[in-house]
């Protein structure tokens, strides 16, 4: 790996090779490097980009407030049977400390403004980091859920051409959730919502949560998967070998989500009803031709009227997010069109400019650039009232 | 002859290549494969060469 190489780790640091080589330097230990290197928050080793003939709107961007991360550390303490995944990847979280994520993804201010200017950011979608409210108790859930909503829409009303952003809910109360969508669309003028994967085990193509979905529809508001560590009766075998992370775990959680909907006939009974998935489709893309050969043999009452890629390229998108691959992208807009296709960088868990380098110089022209990094997300999260700058 | 290496000769193939007969079997995915947008060279490595470097063949 380059010295731009990121190392992470969830709950404590992460910083680049050269940032720890020369806080290690400076400070002599390699723990206080680490602290350092993770407050340098901007990378310095390049210099910023410059603005483009298109804008940056990047569409998976994290964030969360203080009171969720303090009620996820009730939870991680009570050291939950039913939330293995949870608990490997976030046991070291400190809720209110100046280490790992915690301090940027708090901030909705200057540093987070600062930061997408140093790398070129017209505009972030913002939503509810994963697990989100989906780790607490229903009425915990609602009721952080709309607070959080209530902050994201103040930040985005205070910079309507810096941030968009995702309503967040609690699907343990489905009735609570669809009504929290309609006053995320209307009241606060939030432009989708965020589902951080499964909740407790399940996944929304249970038709327990199609509320959820009816409402989602009813008011045009993109559905967000993102990810999370999969589900508890699959997870073991990904935490024994450090794989319930961005390397598998995540996109199997995420694959199995989006699939499990199409199969169930979500995307049949809500024909309107768009889903939004990152991390280039979470593998779906690429083994699309096989999850189209192998659906005539499919169980009828886990089969969908048509093909799957009928509905990946009819009611879902897909953004980057994590993947600054030209192969990747080029590969996803061949099988499902530049039209489906987002940018997202990861704030701030995959905060690397030369990745944003890396994506204007994809080789394509420069309308379908425009495309990737703008005109669809505007269209997709309908941002033109917030995109008037 | 067995009806496996009859089927492979009928399309053409070398050897054991990814077709995945008998579970995938069609006239189509053979024309595609063949059809594939790379240069001759890069085709025969596909269809012939890696697969006799690699298994010996």
């Amino acid at each position: 790996m380059s010295a731009q190489s990121q190392h992470e780790d969830f709950a404590g640091n992460r910083f680049t090779r050269r940032q720890v080589l020369t806080a290690a330097a400076a400070a002599g230990t390699t723990l206080a490097a680490s602290r350092a290197a993770a407050q340098l928050g901007v990378s310095r080793d390049l210099p910023n980009v410059s603005p483009a003939p298109y804008k940056r709107i990047a569409a998976e961007e994290a964030w969360g407030p203080i009171e969720m991360f303090r009620e996820w550390k009730r939870v991680l303490d009570s050291n939950p049977a039913d939330e293995p995944g949870f608990i490997a990847l976030w046991r070291n979280l400190d809720p209110a400390g100046n280490t790992g994520f915690t301090p940027r993804l708090t901030d909705l201010g200057p540093n987070r403004l600062a930061a997408m200017d140093a790398a070129g950011i017209d505009m972030q979608l913002l939503m509810l980091t994963a697990p989100g409210v989906q780790v607490f108790d229903a009425a915990t859930g609602t009721a952080i859920a709309a607070d959080s909503n209530d902050q994201l829409a103040e930040a985005c009303r205070d910079h309507p051409d810096r941030y968009a952003g995702l309503v967040a809910v609690a699907p343990q109360d489905p009735r609570r959730a669809a009504l929290e969508i309609e006053r995320g669309v209307k009241a606060l003028g939030l432009k989708g919502v965020i589902i951080n994967s499964h909740t407790k085990g399940e996944y929304l193509s249970d038709q327990k949560f199609w509320e959820i979905l009816e409402a989602a529809e009813a008011n045009d508001a993109p559905i967000y998967i993102h990810p999370r560590e999969p589900s508890p009766a699959m997870v073991k075998p990904f935490v024994d070998h450090d794989m319930h992370r961005g390397d598998l775990g995540f996109g199997v959680e995420v694959a199995f989500h989006t699939q499990a909907m199409i199969y169930a006939g979500v995307f049949d009974r809500f024909p309107d009803l768009k889903l939004v998935i990152g991390h280039g489709g979470e593998g779906i893309p690429y083994n699309l031709y096989r999850i189209d050969r192998t659906h005539p043999v499919r169980r009828p009452d886990q089969r969908s009227k048509e093909l799957p890629s009928y509905y990946m390229r009819k009611n879902i998108y897909i953004t980057n997010s994590g993947v600054a691959w030209a192969p990747m992208v080029l590969f996803a807009q061949q099988v499902l069109g530049v039209d489906r296709v987002l940018y997202a960088m990861d704030y701030p868990y995959q905060y690397d400019i030369e990745e944003v380098h890396a994506m204007d110089a994809l080789p394509i022209s420069y309308d379908d650039k425009k495309m990737f990094f703008q005109t669809n997300a505007e269209r997709v999260f309908n941002l033109s009232a917030a995109a008037t700058t | 002859m067995t009806a496996d290496r009859r089927t492979l000769l009928k399309y053409g193939l070398a050897s054991f290549a990814a077709l995945d007969y008998p579970y995938q079997m069609d006239d189509f995915e053979v024309v595609a494969t063949d059809t594939v947008p790379i240069p001759y060279e890069d085709k025969k490595k596909l269809f012939q060469t890696n697969a006799e470097r690699l298994f010996n063949l």
